[in-house]
């Protein structure tokens, strides 16, 4: 049988990245660039700013990744590209690289949702065993979605307002803490004799999530803490705040996965995104499931950034089930899972 | 210039007055929304969207800085410039020209503040205030520059 060659490009957000995946197995070329450093001083990614660079880098990042060493790119059989969710100018370049490129080779196109890839990702490290249900957590998702089978999503829960990482931030900028808060926040609170407060519970219906609350909470608490007198919060308080901020978070985060698990009966739970990072959340989820059968999976870390190798990954089910897309594709920036 | 103001004990009294301003809206109105931290920015903007049609959760824009959201009339961009503060003007171009003003979009904007000189300089307006008064009331002060 012809070998599947699928060329996969990711221009969703602040990474311009192609991959080369033979067979839904073996990865030739994974490059990835990234925008971090343009985008870090002011802390976060900007849309323009993002397309731009997007266009500078695509075709460099793309020359590299087919320069491989004895690889000849008519050998490509398919090509995918991240259709959405994302920044619409971004999203848009890599979607005309990929158009150009099928069209060229006369060979089909894929459209790739990025938070199937995002999921898709782990199966670089484990083997997936449907049913199983996914917890997305990251900057601007919080996310548990539970799969019935390959390429199924369904969303039992997301946020009712801010995303976890979002959240996360918010309070450590409150704090003082520099930018990016939520790794800073974890950072500061990793040790392990911090006497934390009990903040209060949300009530959120099923398998929902809300940080509005909490977060606001927070920062009118923190406010009226007493300051020094350049306007700093003495260290152990800011560490106190910190480590009961993460807690009060993952717990909430991880109590709704734990629900989600039990009740819809699954044998594997999958975690990803940038909050997946985390530290306290990645110590204590084995806790969670421990005597409970369910096998947990923490990828790498890698796999929380965004890169092509995952698109190639969710495009390889994609093409087993036929799911190709029409050269008239367009992106789609608000993109939802569960109409996949 | 029309000058209203409310005091709301929950987050429900909040959405049901963007339910009420809602109602009002013609097409291609731009409000502004300021407030601290938890103030009830996003959540007003919830009550704007449900009032407006938009099927299913609308959450913070921070870390995406725009959403957009389909209703049954308009199309809502729910934008958020607080991670715009210290940006310079070109990472502040959100492409919004193109869509304040049109009569087929509602834009809502949360730290209007933070965002480039073409956002600042636009009018009219909605502006809404939001103010904490303690942990559940809060004071919301609308200025419509249409009337």
């Amino acid at each position: 049988m012809k070998d599947e060659v699928i060329l996969a490009l990711e221009s969703s957000c602040d990474e311009t990245a192609v991959a080369i995946l033979k067979n839904g197995t073996e990865l030739l070329a994974n490059t990835v660039n990234t925008q971090i450093e343009d985008h870090k001083r002011f802390g976060g990614v900007y849309p323009e700013l993002a397309s731009r660079l997007h266009l500078k880098n695509i075709t460099k990042v793309l020359s590299y990744a087919l320069s491989l060493k004895g690889f000849d790119y008519h050998t490509i059989t398919h090509v995918a590209v991240t259709g959405g969710p994302g920044l619409p100018g971004a999203l848009q370049i890599g979607v005309m690289a990929a158009k150009t490129i099928a069209q060229y080779l006369n060979v089909p196109l894929i459209s790739v949702h990025h938070l199937a890839g995002h999921i898709y990702a782990n199966e670089y490290v484990t083997e997936f065993k449907y049913p199983l249900i996914a917890l997305i957590a990251s900057g601007g998702n919080s996310e548990i979605v539970y799969l019935p089978s390959p390429m199924k999503f369904e969303i039992l829960g997301e946020t009712e307002d801010d995303a976890i990482g979002e959240a996360f931030d918010k309070v450590a900028r409150e704090l003082g803490l520099p930018y990016p808060g939520g790794v800073n926040l974890d950072k500061i609170s990793r040790d392990g004799n911090i006497e934390t407060f009990k903040l209060p519970r949300p009530k959120v219906d099923g398998y929902n999530l809300s940080y509005s609350g909490l977060k606001s909470h927070l920062v009118r608490m923190i406010q009226k803490e007493p300051r020094d007198k350049d306007g700093n919060l003495p260290l152990d308080v800011v560490k106190r705040y910190a480590r009961s901020t993460e807690v009060a978070f993952v717990d909430q985060l991880l109590d709704k996965l734990a629900l989600a698990a039990k009740d819809y009966h699954v044998s594997q739970v999958v975690v990803g995104g940038g909050v997946s990072a985390n530290s306290y959340l990645r110590s204590h989820v084995k806790e969670v499931f421990a005597d409970t059968g369910i096998e947990v999976m923490i990828p790498p870390l890698w796999c929380t950034t965004d890169n092509a190798a995952m698109i190639a990954k969710a495009a390889h089910h994609m093409i087993e089930q036929g799911k190709l897309a029409p050269l008239s594709m367009t992106s789609l920036p608000n993109r939802a899972l569960a109409e996949e | 210039m029309k000058t209203m103001q409310f005091e709301t004990s929950s987050p429900e009294e909040t959405k049901k007055i963007a339910s009420d301003l809602a109602s009002t809206l013609k097409g291609g109105e731009v409000i502004k929304a300021y407030g601290d931290l938890g103030a009830g920015k996003t959540a007003f903007c919830q009550g704007l969207g449900k009032a407006l049609g938009v099927k299913g959760i609308i959450n913070s824009p921070t870390f995406n800085l725009i959403k957009v959201y389909q209703g049954s009339r308009f199309t809502l961009y729910h934008v958020d410039c607080y991670r715009l503060e210290k940006a310079d003007e070109e990472r502040k171009d959100l492409g919004l020209e193109e869509v304040m003003g049109d009569s087929h979009y509602i834009t809502y904007i949360e730290w209007p503040m933070y965002g480039n000189e073409e956002l600042l300089n636009y009018h009219p307006v909605i502006t809404v205030k939001f103010e904490v008064l303690d942990e559940e009331r809060r004071r919301i002060s609308i200025e419509d520059e249409r009337f």
